[in-house]
């Protein structure tokens, strides 16, 4: 199924304003508990690691992972993203927003890098990039960028125009 | 850019061509409707916890026992009733078959065996038998 097919799915599921609602409180519930998770593993650290980053017992940050604990309070995810030092954004948005930010969830999505990896990146890329462009698995390097710039691939028809025209004109 | 895992829903190509999953989660299951959809989005996209891991555990999914062995659910209470979505993985697969409830005992629609068969036709006649599973 291609994206834009579970986008429509999506999109007329929620002309119902009961699911409509349950999809918003079941997003966060659940998007939040698998955030926690996967970015835990992906810094590799314990429940318990992580408890003690954050001064809480381990069953706490069991709770935060478990889908179905939805009591997450503002200050719990801040003191989170401050602990990862990964961004937080809390914001009211169009549906048709929340739909394109919820229909393509990849692992890169779900546990975005931190601050220092990102900055390993990209120091390590603007010193030697061809060296480095060819050490980097594809599918990898365009995950990574759409997690930090979300809709950079694949390249629009505009995208594209415009790049040939700057090639044209140097 | 692809997901780690797909789920499937059961086609019933021998009765109407319904898509019982995407049924019921309209009908009787419609209370857990909007979780199970944001589960199956997030599992899709996230590899088991751990690198030692082939399959999500709880509080993900569940496994299940005896006549239902090999065979997974996801659960979801709402107001004391426990909505379950019944699946089995295979691979990077996930086909869903059935559903049930849980207020006071377990009830489903079909039996394992059924469950079993199901499983066979979506692996064996894929065209008829399974659809990656509708968020609508």
């Amino acid at each position: 199924m291609t994206i834009a097919n579970k986008r429509e799915q999506i999109r007329q599921s929620l002309s119902d304003p009961g699911y409509r609602h349950q999809f918003v409180e079941e997003e966060i519930n659940v998007g939040i508990a698998f955030q926690i998770r996967s970015i835990r593993v992906r810094q590799k650290l314990t429940q318990g690691n992580l408890a003690d980053l954050l001064g809480v017992k381990q069953p706490l940050v069991s709770s935060w992972e478990n889908p179905n604990y939805g009591k997450y309070s503002l200050a719990t995810l801040k003191e989170l993203a401050k602990a990862f030092d990964v961004g937080l954004l809390v914001r009211f948005m169009p549906f048709s927003k929340l739909v394109d930010l919820t229909v393509d969830l990849t692992k890169e999505v779900i546990a975005p890098p931190n601050f220092s990896e990102e900055e390993r990146y990209y120091s390590t890329a603007s010193v030697t990039p061809t060296k480095n462009l060819k050490s980097v698995d594809a599918n990898s390097m365009v995950d990574f960028v759409n997690t930090i710039a979300p809709g950079t691939f694949p390249p629009t028809p505009s995208t594209v125009v415009m790049n040939v025209q700057e090639q044209i004109h140097a | 850019m692809g997901n780690e895992f797909t789920f499937y829903d059961y086609i019933d190509a021998d009765g109407y061509g319904a898509n019982v999953i995407n049924a019921w989660l309209n009908g009787d299951g419609k209370q857990s409707k909007a979780y199970f959809n944001r589960m199956i989005g997030y599992l899709e996209g996230s590899p088991p916890a751990g690198s030692q891991d082939s399959v999500w555990r709880a509080p993900y999914t569940w496994p299940l026992h005896g006549e239902w062995k090999d065979f997974i659910e996801i659960r979801k209470k709402v107001k004391g009733v426990q909505y379950r979505l019944i699946g089995k993985i295979e691979g990077r697969y996930v086909l869903l078959v059935t559903w049930g409830f849980h207020k006071g005992s377990w009830e489903t629609d079909i039996t394992p065996q059924t469950a079993k068969e199901r499983v066979s036709q979506m692996n064996n006649n894929p065209e008829n038998y399974r659809r990656e599973h509708d968020n609508s």
